[in-house]
């Protein structure tokens, strides 16, 4: 019977196999703190603060990543392991509601406190660690050296929580933030932002490298 | 008859062969996939799995769809809804008689 829902499990694993997954999610998340920081470091008055170009940037992110997962997709995976397609699923569903419900749900208890309390690395590392989980629940379940990933995922976490205070606040406040409760959380979050795309889009390439590399053409024949 | 034995005496036959039920499992979680997705899957050959597919599209669990790749030939396998309800009923079937 386990073996059954083993089976069951293992074409949402395959969406993975090449790492492209990988790819897209830390694509998405550098250019993200890509538009963070051009926000950051230009005038108020520039481009980089219209809405214009908020929706221009995000949008050319999500057709780059739509048209390279499958580039890659259709020019190495499917001629290689094969194609799937795969159905509408209800886990999506539920992620989709509980992840923004996750984030918001701390903020809305500190938001709601009358009285300041710092509870910034808290909540930073609560979120992180969720995300850690879920990259490990969703992706290094199945992959060994993917758990290397998730560990130095959960390190990074830690060692930005550890950062000094100044050091995040310095980060927190070029957002406006600076005199409010979310300073550090702004900062912390910034900071992991980078260093979690780093870290997903090399395992993704590494993933793709090892994919490319132990997964050879089959000779072509009449099925 | 014990109901738990009878349960196992009913089990689908064509869906309870170990290759084609591999099939069905991994087309059950899919909306398609090619011949060569359940190839590298499965483990099996051409022959078997071509065997085990004719098998499962004759008693209508299974849709071929024969198309291209650009220029290289494709097969596209999905489960019908009379597949997707047996092999729902099977595993309630397998739960009952374990």
């Amino acid at each position: 019977m386990e073996n059954i829902e083993e089976l069951l499990r293992r074409p949402a694993n395959y969406n993975n196999i090449d790492g492209v997954a990988e790819l897209a999610m830390g694509f998405m998340g550098v250019a993200f703190f890509v538009l963070i920081w051009m926000q950051w470091h230009s005038s108020p008055l520039s481009l980089w603060h219209s809405i214009w170009t908020l929706f221009a940037y995000v949008g050319l992110t999500c057709v780059i990543i739509h048209f390279g997962t499958k580039a890659i997709k259709e020019r190495i995976t499917y001629p290689r392991t094969g194609f799937v397609s795969y159905r509408r699923s209800k886990a999506a569903w539920a992620t989709i509601i509980a992840a923004p419900a996750a984030a918001l749900t701390p903020l809305a208890i500190v938001a709601l406190r009358k009285t300041p309390m710092d509870m910034s690395i808290p909540i930073f590392l609560a979120g992180s660690l969720f995300i850690t989980s879920a990259y490990t629940l969703r992706i290094a379940r199945e992959v060994q050296w993917k758990w290397i990933v998730a560990g130095v995922m959960a390190g990074a976490a830690i060692l930005v929580a550890l950062l000094p205070r100044p050091a995040l606040e310095s980060v927190g406040g070029s957002f406006g933030l600076l005199h409010t409760p979310f300073v550090r959380l702004a900062g912390a979050c910034l900071i992991y932002l980078l260093i979690w795309s780093v870290i997903i889009l090399t395992s993704g390439g590494v993933g793709l490298w090892i994919y490319v590399h132990h997964t050879p053409l089959p000779k072509t024949e009449v099925e | 008859m014990n109901s738990q034995i009878q349960t196992i005496a009913e089990l689908d036959r064509v869906i309870h062969e170990p290759g084609r039920l591999m099939i069905v499992a991994l087309l059950s979680a899919v909306n398609q996939a090619d011949f060569l997705y359940l190839q590298h899957e499965t483990g099996m050959n051409k022959g078997t799995l071509s065997s085990h597919i004719t098998r499962l599209e004759q008693a209508a669990y299974v849709e071929v769809e024969k198309t291209y790749r650009g220029k290289v030939p494709q097969t596209l396998l999905r489960l019908t809804k009379t597949g997707r309800k047996t092999f729902e009923q099977y595993r309630r079937d397998i739960k009952t008689a374990l």
